[in-house]
């Protein structure tokens, strides 16, 4: 399966309901409360969902989820090491 | 009483540890050290007014919280990532004459922690004494949402807070270690504070960028070695979002205290798999009652269901439910009322004893409450108590800012995953988004602050009134 870095900000625009994550991939998620503990919940269980990735938050730097561009990057190299 | 419970603490259990945070420890005997400096200066005033306790978990806010018990002197609790416009207006509605904590945006004096530092190293501080009191005298004061846009200060009686300590001791019983996830400002965080107090225990605070950061948090909860944690059912679903969070990482965990919002069957279900033969106390109560007035262990057998009993009433209490089922709350719990400008008319008297009108709907079967739903348009967010008016009504201070509604974004069991604004600009004024957000982050704490959408107008039903069904529909 493949991954687009446009799917992964898509999903997260949802997610957090905010679009300047499509605009400004670069933007801070975690101190701005964009991605908050409920959000975090959906985002993994989404990823879960549709990329069949199961994320244990405590194998994963946290720095990778402080902005949507890293997130992307993170699930997209994921991705690739799985096929 | 708790003052006793806090001197016979202080005095057993000297180099026991005490209060655990961000890998520091401080035993009792240091604990006790820390009160005595912080009562020695609450002594100085003699006025009792209240006093605001400024920080986040820093040992100046376990230690001032005993020392104002102490004292006779009711404690604000506030969280230091309070934006300072709510500060201030807190400072104001309780009259508070000083602030413990490193405060520094108003004319009310302060006992910064440097000073408290500078006591404790170098001039012998007395022992901490308790002080003469009354049951009806206010033991601390806790700032809520309130629907107006102002914070709703609820005054708690040194009555309700012995008869809470009294139900949590049986409740709960011995334990060695309290783990403690909520800030001392959302009053969940009393039933870890006197949990530890009643045992000698040792209390583990968790810091605000430990919960954020899964590595550091789980090692922080290996470290705990905690019996018992108290905790918000949001924060148990994010622990469990990681396969590690099981009877490994916590061995001796054997009692999860849940309060602040609906546990839900399938979380209680999953930590009964990760942690075999825990124990799991849901409670409710609202801040009006002293935190929680009714628990009810969970069983396996209740997971099955669609929704999870809160339980029995404490001793002390009485639940009755008005004809539509408004859940009635009567006995020693009850809150003394709120503090000015709030009516307390939800506060009565009823056969002799303080009534509060919870706004809950519920019903019993066999002496168990089990809730519906609300009243009002107060709603529950990651354990947060949260009236959509509050949000509203400091939109609407905005310049620029014609008209606007909060709207709750929901999942399919009922729980509130986000809240949206929607905004009105004044047509001849308008204001960005970007200013909105900026606005109101002075105004409201992080975790009441909704997501924006800009909207042209706000649809409106058949009686005139802004058509919060149709914004939801829209959300979805």
């Amino acid at each position: 399966m493949t991954v687009t870095r446009k799917d992964v900000l898509e999903m997260l625009a949802e997610i957090c309901e905010c679009d300047e994550i499509l605009s400004a991939p670069e933007m801070e998620l975690l101190d701005s409360n964009v991605l908050d503990s409920l959000s975090f919940i959906l985002l993994l269980n989404r990823i879960d969902d549709e990329f069949g990735i199961e994320i244990q938050p405590t194998q994963v730097d946290f720095a990778v989820f402080k902005t949507p561009q890293s997130i992307a990057d993170h699930l997209i190299k994921l991705l690739q090491t799985q096929s | 009483m708790i003052e006793e419970t806090i001197l016979n603490c202080l005095k057993t259990h000297q180099n026991e540890p005490a209060y655990l945070t961000g890998g520091v420890s401080f035993a009792y005997g240091e604990l006790q050290r820390y009160v005595g400096a912080i009562q020695q200066a609450l002594l100085r005033e003699s006025s009792r007014a209240p006093v605001m306790l400024y920080g986040s978990k820093e040992i100046h806010m376990k230690a001032g919280i005993l020392a104002c018990l102490l004292s006779g002197v009711p404690y604000v609790p506030v969280d230091a990532s309070f934006p300072s416009g709510r500060v201030k207006e807190m400072i104001g509605l309780a009259a508070v004459s000083m602030v413990i904590g490193d405060y520094d945006g108003g004319l009310t004096p302060v006992l910064t922690t440097r000073e408290i530092e500078e006591a404790v190293r170098t001039s012998a501080a007395p022992s901490p004494t308790a002080i003469e009191r009354s049951a009806d005298d206010t033991a601390y004061i806790i700032f809520t949402s309130g629907s107006t846009g102002t914070p709703k200060g609820v005054m708690v009686s040194y009555r309700s807070v012995d008869s809470c300590a009294r139900w949590l001791d049986t409740l709960v019983g011995p334990c060695r270690c309290v783990l403690n996830q909520a800030k001392f400002s959302f009053d969940l965080s009393v039933a870890d504070l006197y949990l530890s107090l009643l045992r000698g225990a040792a209390h583990f605070a968790l810091r605000e960028d430990e919960l954020r950061d899964f590595r550091l948090l789980f090692s922080r909860l290996k470290e705990s070695g905690a019996d018992t944690a108290v905790m918000t059912p949001s924060f148990a679903q994010l622990l469990l979002l990681d396969q590690s969070f099981n009877a490994d990482l916590l061995p001796r965990l054997a009692t999860i205290l849940f309060c602040g919002e609906a546990l839900q069957p399938k979380t209680a279900k999953r930590l009964m798999e990760r942690f075999p033969g825990i124990r799991i106390l849901n409670c409710y109560g609202p801040s009006e009652a002293t935190f929680a007035v009714t628990a009810a262990e969970i069983t396996q057998a209740d997971t099955a269901l669609p929704a999870l009993p809160v339980g029995r009433a404490k001793s002390g209490v009485e639940i009755e439910l008005a004809c539509d089922g408004e859940v009635i709350i009567i006995g020693d719990s009850v809150a003394k009322g709120y503090l000015p400008p709030f009516s307390s008319s939800a506060f009565f008297t009823l056969r002799g004893r303080p009534a509060y009108r919870s706004g809950d709907y519920g019903h019993m079967k066999d002496g168990v409450l089990w809730l519906s739903g609300r009243r009002d348009s107060q709603i529950k967010l990651a354990g947060y108590r949260i009236e959509l008016g509050d949000i509203e009504n400091n939109l609407l201070l905005l310049d620029g800012v014609a008209a606007a509604a909060v709207v709750p974004k929901r999942q399919k069991d009922g729980e509130v995953v986000s809240l949206t604004a929607f905004v009105v600009p004044e047509k001849d004024a308008p204001i960005t988004q970007e200013q909105i957000k900026k606005e109101l982050q002075t105004q409201l704490p992080a975790y009441m602050m909704p997501r924006l959408k800009i909207a042209d107008r706000l649809p409106l039903n058949a009686n005139g009134k802004c058509d919060k069904m149709k914004l939801a529909g829209k959300e979805i």
